[in-house]
């Protein structure tokens, strides 16, 4: 069994149980950041699926959604998710997310309409190869996709791990609730550590040493952040439950 | 004007002997929204007290001078602490139901452009939008790519030309208008009072008719701005892309325009909520909540469709 496959299927069920609880939790108690984070964690858990799927074999469509939720979304929807818990004013963050809308159906058409070259995928048994180091060839070279992916990525992980540093450093100021202060350092951390990865690919476009440490770190950082952000959200999370439950 | 002190004042009092009231009207503000409103309510007043001293001998002891100079001016030099110009404090005897009267609201004393505004900026944006949709059709194949631009900005420009056109006159008097606007009534109470009360809001309902128009603009708009991406053949995914972005905002107004059409006609005569207490989410907050919603559901609907058509449209082309 390819280790890629592995990661792709643990990364799934981790972000579709996370995505179920926030989603359960919106539900509840509403929230235009929690229905925010919960969308982000739907398009993490298309990322992982599809990246699973993707170690069997070519496939077109589940490529294509792979590099459209992972690759361009998933951070933006996340840090909005942040911004709408964080500004103030609503009108700003709905300006925001109508914005962040309009560019998820353009990429999303742009991506089921952009031409593939599927000779060039790679099979999924090496972890180092496996879509980070092939999907360059497949992609054409084309401006949207040299601009898109670092603008929204960048957007995406600045609200999300910047808003947590934030919001940390707000409570430690304060002296108050340090689980807050925990859980938000530990969202932090889980927003970095896939944008590290990235990071660490695109410098490999042009410095092919760092290819295959940073495929490795990609694929590793994207399950790590997960589980660390849902550590972060739960740690969080407990806050709320202890105040419902009356401080108990 | 100086310290944010008013340059229009007017200040109108008019006792009801037959109920013992006493109405007293204050416009107060600056510039020259504040001014039109102090003209409009100087004009009601004077016609008033003209229909009332027209129809009965109750009003004879009032000079006609007094009256025809509420009109105020605007006082553009700085303010002393007096207002600058003050309407005629005497109280006068008017008959109370005259000020419901819609009539007198008619008389407008603004230029033709400014009473035809809506139709001006309807005009001109359905000729921009025509430009638009226009040039891509007439310039050679060749060069479609290097003016695509051109009808991209003139569509906007024509669809928030469309769009100021089409917003109901209540909300566009509110947008502009930063003036302090107080309605001091009765101060003795009576029976007459929720007339009274309700003849300052002369305000023109939704009607149906707009609401269609309105509706019509909006759907228009969004299928234009959904489809016109896609009007062009052999376009590259990337030039796609950009004429999708361009088209965007042309999208959203006319979502947003069946958004404000397609919602329940507006209290817009009822009194003005009261503000909500501090630490609360306000009734603009939960406005603001609710577009990012609807929004996000118009985003996820777009999405869905996408999808849809983009897993059946292969399956169409592939048949022979």
């Amino acid at each position: 069994m390819a280790f890629s496959f592995v990661i792709g299927l643990l990364t799934a069920l981790v972000s579709g149980a996370f995505a179920w609880i926030v989603l359960t939790r919106y539900f509840q108690r509403r929230g235009a950041h929690m229905l925010m984070w919960g969308l982000g964690l739907v398009l993490y858990f298309i990322a992982g699926a599809t990246e699973a799927l993707l170690a069997f074999g070519w496939n077109e469509i589940a490529f294509r959604l792979w590099y459209w939720s992972g690759a361009i979304m998933v951070a933006a929807v996340l840090g909005q998710g942040t911004l709408h818990l964080l500004v103030r004013k609503p009108y700003v963050a709905a300006i925001f997310s109508v914005a962040i809308g309009v560019v998820a159906v353009t990429s999303l058409v742009w991506m089921l309409t952009v031409p593939l070259d599927a000779s060039k995928f790679l099979p999924g048994d090496d972890l180092g190869k496996f879509l980070t180091e092939s999907y360059r060839s497949i992609l054409p070279q084309s401006p949207v996709r040299r601009v898109l992916p670092p603008v929204m990525n960048i957007y995406g992980t600045i609200l999300l791990a910047g808003g947590a540093i934030y919001s940390a450093y707000l409570f430690a100021r304060k002296r108050v609730l340090p689980q807050r202060v925990l859980g938000n350092t530990l969202i932090a951390v889980g927003g970095i550590l896939p944008a590290l990865g990235g990071s660490l690919i695109k410098l490999a476009e042009t410095t092919p040493t760092l290819s295959e440490w940073g495929s490795v770190i990609k694929y590793l950082g994207i399950f790590v952040g997960l589980v660390v952000l849902f550590a972060g959200f739960q740690v969080t999370a407990s806050v709320d439950r202890r105040a419902l439950n009356g401080g108990r | 004007m100086e310290d944010g002190k008013p340059d229009v004042l007017l200040d109108v009092s008019a006792a009801v002997p037959a109920s013992g009231g006493v109405v007293r009207v204050t416009v107060a503000g600056r510039g020259q929204a504040a001014e039109r409103l102090a003209m409009d309510v100087a004009e009601l007043v004077r016609t008033a007290v003209a229909q009332a001293l027209a129809s009965g001998p109750a009003l004879a002891a009032m000079p006609e001078e007094a009256i025809a100079a509420s009109p105020p001016e605007a006082n553009n030099e700085a303010l002393a602490p007096a207002p600058a110009h003050q309407a005629p404090t005497d109280p006068v005897t008017a008959a109370a139901p005259v000020f419901a009267a819609p009539a007198v609201a008619a008389a407008h004393p603004k230029p033709w452009f400014q009473r035809h505004r809506s139709r001006i900026s309807g005009a001109v944006g359905l000729f921009l939008i025509a430009l638009a949709l226009m040039i891509p059709l007439l310039v050679p194949v060749s060069m479609r790519r290097e003016i695509l631009p051109m009808p991209i900005g003139l569509g906007l420009a024509g669809a928030i030309s469309l769009f100021s056109a089409l917003l109901p006159e209540p909300q566009r008097g509110h947008a502009r208008t930063k003036s302090q606007v107080r309605m001091a009534l009765p101060v003795k109470t009576d029976a007459k009072a929720p007339a009274l009360r309700a003849a300052p809001a002369i305000t023109k309902p939704q009607s149906f008719t707009r609401r269609v128009i309105g509706l019509s603009f909006g759907g228009a708009l969004a299928l234009a701005g959904l489809i016109a991406p896609f009007a062009l053949p052999n376009v590259s995914a990337d030039d796609r892309f950009l004429m999708m972005l361009g088209f965007a905002p042309i999208a959203l107004i006319g979502v947003f325009l069946l958004w404000v059409f397609l919602r329940r006609p507006p209290a817009l005569a009822a009194p003005a909520q009261s503000a909500a207490p501090r630490g609360t989410r306000s009734g603009a907050a939960l406005t603001g909540a609710s577009g990012a919603l609807a929004a996000l559901g118009v985003m996820l609907g777009l999405v869905v469709a996408l999808v849809v058509l983009a897993t059946v449209l292969p399956l169409l082309n592939a048949q022979p």
